[in-house]
């Protein structure tokens, strides 16, 4: 790859980031309110002399919710620096690519379904060309087509490669607010440019894109995905 | 260079090179416009030589919808610490239905809820014959200019951008005059 095709990956990376900080921001500060209040109730509990049933339910959630957040977290960092080896499967990513990009979609009247045909959900996938090809997707077909959309996202495995196609559906239904472009508006030369950048066959035009993975084997002695990190 | 120019550039700024010559090794300085203080999107919490913060003035009727129910029930049962009476809900739709009962004094409102979003159960709230006394306030994550006018249109009262200090709260709390007090 050139240094100029380098480049104008990098510059469309760096657009899907912005894009995607809303999202993520909103999901990690829903997370670290909780751990502050609970924090704050532990304390004032401490304070006031208060009974040990409603201190020990009080602690006690503390763990669970600073588990979620520092795993949230972990998360947020792989989105910034991702792990080039790392595989996973395509189900998980679009699950992760679907609730980030959605992160406001239910104030734009847009819905997404996602039907992974025959084993194509377990299969496994370059996690970071996965996951930057199918959000970048995902927020190019919602600024091409702005308004309230059906978003159908469907795959199916072909011997060792898997065929993922995003298309959006104009719907009638009303969104309560108008759609409004973050940053920059993507559009498919974005999603072109990442593809070649990963070496990912990508056909993208109107409402559909199509992007065709290589399945990966699977990790020796693990029947689980590898996915360590708390998906967002 | 070029790309430090750009950047510079794009601040509205400049950069000069004082390099003084060969082999004297590179200075830049770069020159970018000062921010004016800005307003911050929550008040500020009380420092701690303001002698902390005052309790509520009476015991309010508070509703929590938020989705996260970890949020909710925390942040339920810290209000209910600072001696208000307290609900929690984690959808707008039941957020809506609940008041009718409770009849809240304020009511806080996630707006990218489940079932029913937090602006549409604004709505329905105000829409009620009761609906214009609770004061209602957006707790969200999102904080830009459009989604505080949204909030605004919806008829939300305040909007308060996640996170919000327990202290800012309870200040928060202490300082809104609810038509009902």
């Amino acid at each position: 790859m050139s240094d100029a095709a380098r480049r104008d990956a990098d510059a469309v990376r760096y657009i899907v980031l912005r894009k995607l900080a809303s999202g993520l921001r909103h999901t990690l500060m829903g997370e670290l309110q909780s751990i502050q209040f609970l924090s704050e109730l532990g304390a004032r509990l401490l304070q006031n002399g208060a009974d040990e049933t409603r201190m020990r339910e009080c602690v006690g959630k503390i763990p669970l919710v600073a588990g979620e957040a520092m795993a949230t977290g972990h998360s947020v960092i792989e989105w910034l620096r991702p792990d080039e080896g790392a595989s996973t499967t395509l189900g998980e990513v679009v699950r992760q690519c679907v609730k980030l990009a959605g992160d406001d979609w239910r104030l734009r009247a847009t819905h997404a379904t996602v039907a992974m045909g025959n084993s194509a959900g377990e299969a496994r996938v370059s996690r970071t060309a996965a996951r930057e090809l199918v959000v970048t997707s995902l927020l190019a077909l919602t600024d091409l087509h702005p308004g309230a959309l059906d978003v159908e996202v469907v795959a199916e495995q072909e011997g060792d490669s898997v065929e993922l196609r995003v298309r959006a559906r104009r719907s009638s239904r009303a969104p309560p607010f108008p759609s409004s472009t973050i940053y920059h508006a993507l559009d498919w030369d974005d999603v072109a440019v990442l593809a070649a950048a990963h070496g990912v066959a990508c056909t993208c035009g109107g409402d559909t894109v199509a992007l065709r993975f290589a399945v990966l084997p699977a990790i020796p002695g693990s029947a689980q995905p590898r996915e360590a990190q708390r998906p967002q | 260079m070029t790309l430090v120019n750009r950047l510079v550039a794009s601040q509205g700024g400049t950069i000069e090179d004082q390099r003084e010559g060969l082999a004297m090794g590179q200075e830049f300085v770069v020159r970018r416009p000062r921010h004016a203080e800005g307003a911050t999107d929550n008040p500020p919490a009380s420092r701690a030589d303001d002698g902390g913060v005052s309790p509520p003035r009476r015991k309010r009727r508070i509703l929590v919808a938020d989705d996260n129910a970890d949020l909710a029930t925390s942040m339920g049962l810290l209000l209910e610490m600072m001696g208000n009476d307290v609900r929690v809900t984690h959808d707008g739709a039941a957020a809506v239905s609940a008041d009718a009962e409770f009849r809240p004094d304020v009511i806080f409102l996630d707006i990218g809820m489940a079932n029913l979003n937090g602006f549409d159960a604004c709505r329905c709230i105000r829409a009620k014959p009761w609906g214009k006394e609770p004061v209602i306030v957006a707790l969200t994550g999102w904080g830009h200019d459009e989604d505080k006018r949204r909030s605004r249109e919806a008829g939300f009262d305040h909007h308060l951008v996640k996170p919000i200090e327990p202290a800012v709260l309870e200040r928060f709390l202490a300082d809104i005059e609810s038509p009902a007090a």
